[in-house]
């Protein structure tokens, strides 16, 4: 992302990227040699990892798998707001 | 992409189609058995962005029927 998308903006995208994800999958269940369908699931999968870690770089993990670097010397995954807290996701 | 197709043909059509008489009518079902139900194949088409498909809750526009209360048709 060129800009830099305010965290709650890139949290928004997160979710809608993720539904579709999650929509062309089920599709994909029953439908396994669907061309359009896995370029669709490809192309949104990838949109959605590049968010994540967008995410993580700017507002810290949202997911374990997105604690590479903000978590390569301390474990800062406890210094963001839990999501219970204000601010948390 | 808003006129998506949709298959929830309105009853009273329905029943003018079919009014001839039944000898004339050519019966894509007549093949089926009875008392059985079917599901047509869904094809990947009509699909909404994905602002709009978080929104609507499917990223597939035949599959949006928000409940209307009258005819279940998306309006």
């Amino acid at each position: 992302m060129s800009n830099r998308k305010c965290r709650k903006d890139l949290l928004q995208w997160i979710n809608a990227v993720s539904f579709a994800v999650v929509e062309a999958q089920l599709f994909l269940d029953t439908h396994p040699d669907d061309q359009e369908a896995l370029a669709y699931f490809h192309e949104y999968s990838n949109l959605r990892n590049q968010a994540l870690e967008e995410y993580a770089k700017y507002y810290g993990p949202l997911t374990i798998d997105t604690t590479k670097e903000s978590c390569a010397d301390r474990w800062s995954w406890i210094n963001e707001p839990w999501p219970w807290q204000e601010g948390g996701c | 992409m808003s006129n998506c197709r949709n298959n929830a043909m309105p009853y009273n059509n329905y029943r003018t189609m079919h009014a001839q008489a039944p000898m004339m009518r050519r019966d894509v079902w007549n093949d089926k058995a009875l008392a059985m139900a079917y599901v047509p194949w869904q094809t990947w088409r009509d699909i909404y962005e994905v602002e709009k498909a978080l929104h609507h809750g499917t990223i597939f526009c035949e599959l949006d029927k928000p409940f209307l209360g009258r005819g279940g048709v998306k309006r």
